[in-house]
């Protein structure tokens, strides 16, 4: 398969500029199945993770993340989850995976960790036994050689005693540390991307650091390219190369961080990045958004956002909204994005 | 008009609590020792915000104050008013005039009741009149910024930030002089969030409301807070204004904690 992962460098500077980007997805639509009816929840995003890359999907609930997550994952089934468009693993086509190829890719070259660790370690199992379990289904390393990948893996994620961690069961582990097992696992079969899912979301600052920095020098060690989802502007300001925001399943801001954050032309990035709290000078507010983020079973034609955006005008309504190249990496889905 | 006393400083000093846990028939019982003597006060109208790290006994504390939990030690007193202390029986909790918000809007409305009835709950204990009650629920539900007709709908109806304002309206039509916010902006987008941290400023200025803000997000705290309490495994570390804790630390976990915060 050419998808295995020895054929590429160890130090992670193969971010060329002709190499197949890792993921790609072109045009994807997702379509949740209720019934008999189809409700579009993800409209049309395009969006390209390079080899080596920090790619950060952000975006406020319900705006698709998750689903764009699970649907590069395959971790639906196809009879409540309808994929339109394209996703593109290392130039082959993931829609169109048999699912036997699927399940080897899942956990092998693809990986994925979620907000809530429990979910996906087995609480019956030690944490070493579970790493050995994916090591067994996806390489063929013997007894010995998978005990040493385990011990380099839990070594890897800053487990000062790996042999200690490695027999102990999930609810022996706090939180951070169990967030670092399933690092240790996601990262087993040296995946080419790793998708992670508001994985800090549910601990506490300071071990956020430092889960944050161990996927930054794992990314470094072995060339990881990181889908990262986050609502945190901020966390994704720090760590992002390369940011997408979304907004009800739209694409509407995507391009560098230094763009996309540091100079945003999109009224909903900007409107969101004046939602973030801080320090206030002379007791001045933040403005906010009024109104609510809408859900997928009430939106209309036009821009998504031209209910609580300052910019509209009745054209937002009505037209299809256009996306605007504002340089050859940089792009905004709006009629007026700030130039 | 709803109005607040102004004037109550809130004391508490060296309030403790531990936990006893039984680890099933021969395990031994663990303690957890969840706060070990925290003493603070809170001036009137001052916007006071708690932090420290997952477990350190933020909501422990939060729960002791409005008397939800039984304290082991300590007192606490209300604009000269005790509301426990050594020698005499807790105040219960309806007579602390002091009220509390969750962080979960959804689980804390019930389904099944109408938003004025579960805002008016409070007052219809009290003996209050129906016709006066419903003028109050209206002029609460004014105050944090919804219509009046939400009285006659179900929580169901309504946006987490919709129900975060309707259980911040019920904890206000009791009149209290405290407000206790435990994590009440953390469930709620981000574009919501400011809405209702913006309220809560309008509401200490409009009613002069006192209010203690537990958060887990420090850059939540340099936005609203007047004064920040730092809690680190049960005890209070650090105390002080806002600006002064978060540009000087002088603990040694405060400025962990200060530097481990991402800054856009
Ligand atoms: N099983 C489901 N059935 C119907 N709709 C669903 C289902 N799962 C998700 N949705 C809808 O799909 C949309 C996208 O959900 P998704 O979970 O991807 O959002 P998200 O961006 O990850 O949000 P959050 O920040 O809350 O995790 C939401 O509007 C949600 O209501
Ligand atoms: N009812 C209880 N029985 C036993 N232990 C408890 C109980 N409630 C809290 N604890 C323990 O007391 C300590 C403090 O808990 P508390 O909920 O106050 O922390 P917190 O600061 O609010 O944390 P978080 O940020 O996660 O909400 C924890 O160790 C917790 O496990
Ligand atoms: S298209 Fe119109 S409504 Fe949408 S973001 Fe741009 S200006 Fe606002
Ligand atoms: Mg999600
Ligand atoms: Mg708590």
């Amino acid at each position: 398969m050419t998808l295995s992962s020895d054929t590429r460098p160890a130090d992670g500077t193969i971010a060329g500029q002709n190499a197949a980007p890792v993921l790609s997805a072109r045009n994807l639509s997702l379509y949740i199945r209720e019934g008999r009816n189809r409700i579009r929840i993800v409209s049309d995003v395009s969006f390209e993770i390079a080899a080596g890359e920090f790619f950060a999907l952000v975006g406020e609930s319900g705006s698709g993340k998750t689903m764009i997550a699970r649907s590069i994952m395959r971790l639906l089934p196809a009879s409540m989850l309808e994929i339109e468009g394209d996703l593109e693993f290392c130039g082959k086509s993931l829609t169109s995976l048999p699912e036997n190829r699927m399940r080897a890719l899942r956990g092998g070259a693809i990986s994925m960790i979620f907000q809530e660790p429990m979910t996906s370690l087995d609480p019956l199992m030690p944490v070493g036994r579970q790493i050995e379990e994916t090591l067994e289904l996806h390489s063929d390393l013997n007894r010995r050689q998978r005990a040493e990948r385990i011990e380099t893996l839990l070594t890897d994620v800053r487990f000062a005693e790996p042999a200690k961690v490695a027999a102990m069961f999930p609810h022996e582990l706090s939180g951070g540390m169990r967030q670092r097992a399933m690092i240790a696992m996601a990262l087993a079969n040296n995946p080419q991307l790793l998708i992670a899912d508001e994985p800090t979301t549910a601990l506490d600052v300071t071990i956020q650091r430092e889960v944050m920095e161990i996927i930054q020098r794992l990314r470094r060690k072995y060339g990881l390219s990181v889908l990262f989802i986050s609502h945190d502007l901020s966390l994704v300001h720090q760590y992002a190369e390369r940011v997408g925001v979304l907004y009800g399943g739209v694409l509407m801001e995507a391009g560098p961080e230094r763009d996309v954050i540091g100079r945003s032309a999109h009224p909903y990035t900007q409107a969101l990045l004046n939602c973030a709290p801080g320090r206030r000078v002379a007791g001045e507010r933040r403005r906010g958004i009024g109104g609510t983020v809408p859900s997928p079973r009430d939106w209309a034609p036009g821009c998504r956002f031209r209910d609580r955006c300052e910019r509209a005008d009745a054209a937002c309504a009505n037209s299809e909204i256009p996306v605007k190249d504002l340089s050859p990496e940089w792009r905004a889905k709006c009629l007026r994005p700030t130039e | 008009m709803i109005q607040t006393s102004q004037t109550a400083t809130m004391s508490a000093r060296d309030v403790c609590k531990t936990f006893h846990r039984s680890n099933g028939w021969f395990a031994k019982p663990s303690e957890t020792r969840a706060l070990q003597g925290v003493s603070f006060d809170v001036e009137p109208k001052e916007i006071f915000g708690i932090v420290g790290e997952s477990g350190c006994g933020k909501s422990t504390l939060a729960r002791v104050l409005v008397g939800l939990e039984n304290q082991d030690s300590g007192s606490l007193s209300l604009g000269g008013r005790k509301l426990f202390g050594p020698g005499m029986a807790d105040v219960p909790p309806v007579k602390r005039g002091i009220q509390m918000v969750f962080q979960d809007p959804y689980a804390s409305l019930n389904p099944r009741m109408q938003v004025g009835e579960a805002i008016a709950e409070g007052l219809a204990i009290s003996g209050m009149a129906r016709s006066e009650r419903e003028d109050r629920v209206a002029e609460t539900l004014s105050l944090v910024g919804l219509s009046p007709d939400a009285a006659q709908k179900h929580p169901f109806q309504f946006s987490g930030g919709q129900r975060q304002r309707i259980c911040i309206a019920r904890a206000l039509v009791m009149e209290p002089e405290f407000l206790v916010a435990d994590e009440a902006v953390s469930a709620l987008d981000i574009s919501v969030q400011m809405q209702i941290l913006n309220m809560l400023l309008d509401l200490r200025d409009r009613i002069g409301l006192s209010i203690i803000f537990i958060t887990h997000d420090i850059s939540v705290v340099e936005y609203l807070c007047d004064t920040v309490m730092v809690m680190y495994g049960g005890k209070a570390v650090e105390r002080g204004k806002t600006a002064d804790v978060l540009d000087n630390p002088q603990d040694s976990y405060t400025q962990t904690l200060i530097s481990s915060v991402p800054r856009l």
